[in-house]
């Protein structure tokens, strides 16, 4: 697991008895996440996309607050919403949304321009080299795999100088190999841009070699978390994390 | 086609042209509000908006002329602050045209709008983008061929347009005379030639917008 530098400072996220209502459950939680990169884990359905869409400003929640670098993002009792522009999120949806009517360069640099930035970023060629873009800047968006949609996503994020990244299952669409490879990247990316990074994923063992914090959400709750060893612990031991699920109903 | 006939095509598609162009902004913003935004009176304005297409022509002439009539409150504020008359000029026609394409125009911008995914927009506000930038950048374009598709809806109807315009802004040849005034003007007078040479160009014009127009909305979209 890679560390943050000497002297690094942690922006930290602190969601503070959030609730964002879903048909079949809610999303529950009161947790503060103080790691650069806290890995999310749960089964399909969980709440996950739920979380990172209310944390972008995507969803409303319908009480609590959400603080990111003591900023209010959201604060429901006091009737304030940041809109999401001007949160300064990276998310990479599931869904990807590249912007159909624009090249992959333009997708590249939507949010840096969005941002205000001109031209390109500081960190344009180590970006697309990172992401293995070189031989896509150019091309049109028709005919890129699913994959390549994926890195194109992720370094639409990574480009846009946003401080938190919201990551949802970025890289799934890649070969194990390939997604091992540019996860161990993406992480010294976190550190080196002193961003703060949520990473969901359904492969464990991604979570608990590149992050620094898990949390095991279930129907919307904190079922699990901690340092990655003691989690990893925790999900070998599927009946006692259904029965720590079952006890909080 | 003599020199007059010439003139009074170019001065129609002018007209239509420039009465297009005045109701693209208001259209878009209004199209884009219908599209997207539930707010008090929404269910009053679609009204209001779609009026021109139900009543009859020569009624919305005619509320335009007591509207911009200089006894009015906005017609003597045109004329006293800016020195502009509307009434039997061409600011007229212009107004009059705008007025009776703008529910197509709207109605179409609408619909396209509607067809956007709303992720891409999500997506665009999430990575930076004010709301502004993400109705330019990501709304439009997606929308673009449905908008199109409008613009040349309501183009066509300006072209055509004739009870509003007679009310508002008369039938003054070579001030605020169209090809549709010209048609009318010319079968009152007896003139059949000139009326069936007149009524053969709106109908090569109203021929080609109309199919450009059913084209575009069934062209399927080459971009991914």
């Amino acid at each position: 697991m890679a560390l943050p530098p000497p002297g690094y400072q942690t922006m930290s996220l602190h969601l503070q008895k959030l609730i964002a209502r879903l048909p079949e459950f809610s999303l529950e939680l009161d947790v503060e996440l103080d790691r650069p990169m806290t890995g999310l884990f749960g089964p399909s359905g969980a709440g996950k996309t739920t979380l990172l869409e209310t944390i972008a400003g995507l969803r409303s929640p319908d009480a609590g607050r959400i603080v990111f670098d003591q900023q209010i993002l959201a604060d429901i009792a006091a009737g304030l919403a940041l809109p999401p522009h001007l949160r300064r999120i990276g998310y990479v949806p599931q869904d990807v949304a590249l912007f159909p009517h624009l090249p992959v360069r333009q997708n590249l640099l939507y949010g840096w321009h969005a941002r205000g930035g001109r031209g390109r970023p500081s960190h344009w060629d180590e970006t697309i080299e990172m992401m293995e873009l070189s031989d896509l800047v150019d091309r049109p968006l028709t005919g890129l795999s699913g994959g390549e949609r994926q890195r194109v996503a992720l370094g639409r994020a990574i480009l846009s100088s946003a401080r938190l990244w919201l990551l949802d299952e970025p890289l799934a669409s890649l070969d194990h190999p390939v997604r091992r490879r540019l996860l161990g990247r993406l992480r010294n990316w976190v550190d080196r841009l002193g961003v703060t990074a949520i990473y969901v994923s359904h492969d464990p063992g991604e979570i608990f070699d590149w992050c620094d914090d898990v949390l095991v959400i279930e129907t919307g709750r904190l079922v699990g978390r901690g340092i990655p060893g003691f989690t990893a612990s925790l999900l070998q031991d599927k009946s006692k994390l259904h029965s720590g699920s079952q006890d909080r109903r | 086609m003599t020199p007059e006939d010439w003139h009074l095509v170019g001065f129609t598609l002018g007209m239509a042209a420039l009465s297009t162009a005045v109701l693209i902004p208001p259209g878009l913003w209004l199209a884009w509000l219908l599209a997207r935004r539930n707010w008090p009176g929404k269910t009053w304005v679609e009204t209001v908006v779609a009026l021109p297409l139900i009543l009859p022509p020569v009624a919305t002439g005619l509320i335009l002329l007591k509207l911009f009539s200089r006894r009015s409150w906005l017609g003597a504020f045109l004329w006293e602050t800016f020195g502009l008359s509307v009434v039997f000029t061409w600011r007229g026609v212009v107004v009059a045209l705008a007025l009776m394409s703008l529910p197509l125009f709207v109605r179409s911008a609408r619909v396209a709008f509607a067809g956007v995914n709303r992720r891409h927009e999500q997506i665009a506000a999430s990575l930076g983008a004010t709301p502004t930038r993400v109705f330019w950048t990501v709304s439009v374009p997606l929308a673009r061929r449905g908008l199109l598709a409008g613009v040349l809806l309501a183009f066509a109807r300006a072209l055509g347009e004739f009870g509003a315009t007679v009310v508002l802004a008369g039938n003054i040849p070579d001030r605020t005379q169209t090809l549709a005034l010209a048609i009318y003007q010319s079968v009152q007078m007896g003139d059949d030639d000139h009326a069936f040479r007149l009524l053969m160009i709106s109908l090569i014009l109203a021929f080609v917008l109309a199919g450009t127009s059913e084209w575009l909305s069934r062209r399927p979209d080459t971009r991914p």
